[in-house]
This record gives C-alpha cells, structure tokens and sequence, in this order.
C-alpha cells in the first residue's frame, strides 16, 4: 500500500468513527461495482446515505471536496443506484454525501449533507 | 402524493391554462421539471429552492418531479416560479389540497422569498378568468394592472410566506383598486391643433385620415410643422372603447411597460421609433417574441418622422402588418401573432438638405443623393399610404396672425371625425369592419358605387396621375370618407376630385 492509499485509507477510518459517532449505522464500507463505487454506505432515520470521503494533508491543492467533480458525482450516483437495485432498500431516502478530512495536529472534519442536484 | 396547482402560460396576447403536477419520490435529491419549459423556467429551479428555505420552510429531501401539462405546449416565463413553490410545498405536505384547489397563482419569486412582478399579468388574468378560475393569487406589483379584469377575485401577495399564510386560512381582503380610471377621452397631452398656425389643408387631410383610418404621409421643408401636426392627432381621434383599451394594455403589459404608477392605457397611444430603429424593435421578435413598436402603437399612432432616413428593410417589412393589421412572428418551432391597427403617418423632407423645392433656400443635394434618397420611399410603400399631402411653409401673415381668421381647433375637427366614424359604424355593422380604409374588394364595390361622372373623372385621373389599380382604389375609400365628413349619401364628383389631390406625390416621386 503506498503513502497515497494509507492516507486515504486513515481518513476513512476517521470518517466512520465520525458518523457512528453520530449515530449513523454503517452499512459497507468501499463497495464496489461495475458503475463505480462508494467509500462508505451508512443508514440514520430515514436516509440511506452514499459517502465520499476526501482526505487531504492540507488545503495547498484546494478544499478536498472540490475534488468530488460531475462525474465522480455520477459514477457515485449510478453506484447507488446499483446496490439500492440488488437489496430492499426502497423504503429509505437515498443521500450523497461528502466527507472531508483535512489532516494536522488535529484532523479537521466537514460533513456536506446531500450534493445532489 | 401529487400535488396539482393552477397557473397559466403566455402565446403573444393568449393565455392557456397550465397544471403544475409536482411529485416527491425515493431517489437522489433534486429538482426536474418537463413540459417543454424555457431556459427562464429550468433556473426556477434555484429560485424556488432557496426562496423556500429564506421562508422558514423546510425543502423536502427527496427527488422533486414537476410537470407542467399539457406537456406538449411550450411554457414561457418568470411567473412559474410561485407556482412551482406552492405546489412543492403542497406535495410535501404542508398544505391540504382544499386549501389551494380554488386557487389560480402566478409570480416570480425573488432569493430571499418575495414576490417579483411580471411581464403579461393582465393577458394571464384574463386567461384563467375565462376558463372559469375565480380566485387568483399574484405580485403586489400586478395588483393594479390585472383589477380592471372583471368577475374575478385578486389577492396581492407581498411573499411566498404571506401566500401559504393565506391558503392556510389568515385573514386576507381581496384586492381592490382604490382610484378610478379614466380611459377613452383625449386629454389634450400632446397638445390641441389650435396651437397649429395656418396648414388648414393638412388639418383637412388629417381630419380625413383619421374619420376612415386612412394612413398619412407628409411632405415638407424643415420647420414647416409636420412633427406638430402628427403630435396633435390624438387629440381628434374618437374615444378608445372598453374592448380597445384592454387590448392595448395588454400588449403593453406583455412587453413588460406597466407598473403600479400606470396600470392601464387610458389614451390611445402615439409612438414616435427613431429612424436607427431595427426590425426587431419596430415590427416584434426578439429571442422571446415581444410586441414592436407597431403593436404598441395599436389603436393609436404609429409616427416615422424622417421616413427616408428608416433602413430600407424596415420599411419593406412594414408592407404586411399594413394590410393585414396583425403581425406574425414565426420562430423555428412557433408562431406568435401581435396586433397592429395603427394609423401610419410617415413624414419626410424633400431631399436630405431638406430645401429642394424650396425659393427661400438654397438646396445643397447632388444629383446622386437626391436619387437616393427619392427611392428610398419606393413606389410600392408610397402606394400603400392612402393620403399624401406637402406641407407648405408658413407665411408671415399666418404667424403673426395678420388676417384675422382663426384656424381649425382640435374640437371641431373632432366632431367631423365622430360623425364620419358614427357613419361608418352603422354602414358596415353587418360586414365586420368599422372604417373605410378596411373594405376590401367585394366591399368596395357594394358600398361605393360611383355615378357616370365620378367614372370619368377617375379615368381621366388615372391617365393623368398613372395611378396604379391599388391607388384608384385607394382614392376610392378616401372619396366615401370625404362624402362622409359631408354627410353625403353618395359619392360625388367633388369628392372624387378632393380624394385625388391626395395622390399628388405618386407622379412626382415615379418621374424623377
């Protein structure tokens, strides 16, 4: 695993501790699929919420979530609908959300509720 | 759940009743909206989602469908956005269906929740008035506008939120204009032809013009008073009636040209287009078609001063709205149609230094420019203005008013007008049209039968003056409206004569 992933991976784990921390239940974690895939997958009242994870060292390249472009944005949204398709998650409202993770002496964390437009 | 809120749409002066069906699903958060709506209605999108949450409430947080039916009609215009709110709010529960079914709504929602004026409100009102709609909700600063319409109940709304406060039962009087509209008499703004100082042959002439609708066009050197005569025609037309007067404030209230301040057109309107003018402007269009100058101009005055100076192409375009009295724009996938009866009156000098003719002054044109400038009021747009008179310089006498003899005042020349209308009304009540310069072919000959001397005088007319088949029988119609200011039952040999002077310039223009 190279510095990229490790770093990227930590971040995900610093968001998951975050959501359970506020109340979320996790569902799965980096689900895969032909049309893409999703960092974190996660369920609270009646949303079922999409996650994307961006993680950074600092703001030098710009804000993490600048990062999750149009087309990312689709290839989450065509994922979502993939694993609502192959399980009975129709009674939830689905939700993108995006989770950025600056790193330092303490990881600052933003969490942007449904991006979708 | 769906829910389903009334408004309309706009097609040049038409409204159509349109449905806004707005339903909430389980699928990734945003708004859609089909129906074949514009560019100005998908940016509703953004309007309506921040204009909802700067009202306190609460924007749902699913999948948002809206659409407007009938879904094959194209719908354009800011006025949905109200609509659109009202019925995502409705759909998401926070209002019974009750509560808003009985109500027709339009306007444009601002960022931070209030609502915006717009363009066509009274053509709109009318519209939902006539399908049966009896309670409308629209912009406060449409409420003066749209209380001319009768039978039907308006409520002002300063905001989104005043409007469900509304709905969900606050207490609300309905709307009610609080001054009394004048219309139909002339007010004098533009002045009173008393003001005119000598011309008594073109107060004749426009007297004549305006008894039968007969288009104008002047003739005359700098300063001579042809703008002063045009100005002062208002002020002799007959008094605008209830229908003229809504259909006037309707296409100026589709270009977007009222406000609160003047709601309505109360005088019948005098346009005066600088000759830079483009086509668009004069005639209609626009990437939204929005009525010309030509339609602003309907039921009054449509003034081009300095005609020649007009590009050629605006003035070739102006031959159809002419006849037809209608203007079609067509665009790729429509057609708007605006109307344009209008008086023409068209005034030009002789030449570009404008004292060609002239014994008084030197005129500095050459050759070439006076050519150019003689064609540019070509043969065909000549022959179709019904009158066409010079306009002498004022002698000194006149203007000091040496001779004692007061000229034509406004009032009198009214009244020649109004009794030569009232004429004319009772001839053609059965034929569909209300002025001689309307009749056509078959009408003409039924309503304007000429005795053996008017023959002869028109055929000798017509080899002296080579007047075209159009003009004969445009000296025709200006002869019955002569014989009409006479309260004559028949066209006479005077009449005749008198009508021909009008074509006066027909030869001066083809021979030179």
């Amino acid at each position: 695993m190279n510095e990229k992933q490790k770093l990227g991976s930590y971040g995900e784990r610093i968001a998951v501790a975050f959501l359970m921390g506020k109340g979320y239940r996790i569902i799965k974690l980096n689900y895969r699929c032909r049309a893409g895939e999703i960092d974190v997958i996660a369920l609270k009242d009646e949303f079922l919420v999409f996650c994307e994870v961006k993680t950074r060292r600092g703001s030098s390249c710009g804000r993490p979530a600048a990062a999750v472009t149009r087309d990312k944005l689709l290839h989450i949204e065509k994922a979502s609908k993939h694993f609502m398709a192959y399980s009975n998650w129709s009674k939830y409202q689905p939700r993108v959300d995006v989770i950025e993770i600056i790193m330092g002496a303490e990881p600052a964390i933003n969490h942007i509720i449904s991006v979708t437009e | 759940m769906i829910s389903k809120i009334n408004t309309a749409t706009l097609t040049g002066l038409e409204s159509d009743i349109v449905t806004v069906e707005t339903c909430l699903t389980n699928q990734l958060p945003g708004i859609s909206i089909t129906g074949l709506a514009s560019q100005t209605i998908q940016e509703s999108r953004e309007r309506v989602r921040v204009a909802i949450a700067a009202s306190g409430f609460k924007f749902p947080n699913k999948k948002v469908t809206i659409n407007l039916a009938p879904a094959w009609s194209r719908k354009e215009g800011s006025h949905f956005d109200l609509p659109m709110a009202i019925g995502i709010l409705a759909a998401s529960g926070e209002m019974k269906e009750q509560q808003y079914a009985d109500y027709a709504f339009i306007g444009e929602l601002s960022l931070d929740g209030s609502i915006n004026p717009v363009a066509g409100a009274l053509p709109l009102v009318i519209g939902l008035r006539d399908v049966g709609m009896k309670k409308i909700i629209l912009p406060k600063g449409n409420a003066e506008e749209a209380s001319i319409v009768r039978d039907v109940t308006l409520y002002a709304a300063d905001s989104l939120k005043q409007s469900i406060g509304l709905l969900q039962g606050a207490e609300s009087t309905p709307y009610k204009s609080c001054t009394e509209y004048r219309y139909g008499s002339p007010d004098g703004i533009n002045g009173l032809y008393e003001d005119v100082v000598g011309q008594e042959s073109a107060k004749r002439a426009i007297t004549i013009g305006v008894a039968g609708g007969h288009g104008l066009f002047m003739m005359g050197f700098p300063g001579s008073g042809k703008t002063m005569l045009a100005q002062r025609i208002p002020s002799i037309m007959p008094e605008l009636t209830y229908e003229e007067m809504l259909e006037a404030t309707k296409v100026y209230s589709v270009a977007g040209e009222l406000s609160n301040k003047r709601p309505m057109i109360t005088q019948r309107p005098f346009r005066t287009p600088h000759h830079t003018i483009s086509a668009a402007a004069l005639l209609g269009g626009g990437g939204i078609p929005k009525p010309g100058e030509i339609s602003l101009a309907h039921h009054g005055v449509l003034f081009l001063d300095e005609f020649p100076e007009f590009s050629r192409q605006v003035l070739e375009m102006l031959r159809q709205p002419l006849e037809e009295r209608k203007i079609n724009i067509a665009r790729a996938a429509h057609k708007v149609t605006f109307p344009s009866n209008i008086m023409l009156v068209a005034a030009s000098n002789p030449c570009k230094c404008g004292f060609y003719g002239d014994d008084r002054h030197q005129c500095t044109c050459t050759p070439a420019q006076l050519n150019h400038y003689r064609s540019k009021i070509s043969g065909p747009i000549l022959d179709r203005i019904d009158l066409q008179i010079e306009i002498p310089p004022v002698r000194y006498k006149e203007l000091l008013e040496e001779d004692g003899i007061p000229g034509k005042s406004s009032a009198s020349m009214r009244e020649a007008v109004n009794k030569a209308r009232k004429l004319q009304r009772e001839r053609y009540i059965n034929e569909g049209i209300s002025l001689n310069s309307e009749l056509n072919a078959a009408q003409l000959r039924k309503y304007c039968p000429l005795d053996t001397y008017c023959k002869a005088l028109l055929r000798e007319g017509i080899e002296k003056l080579g007047l075209s088949a159009r003009a004969f029988s445009k000296v025709v119609k200006v002869a019955r409206t002569i014989a009409d200011i006479d309260e004559a039952a028949s066209i006479r040999t005077q009449h005749i004569a008198e009508a021909m002077r009008y074509r006066s310039l027909d030869k001066y223009y083809r021979n030179f």
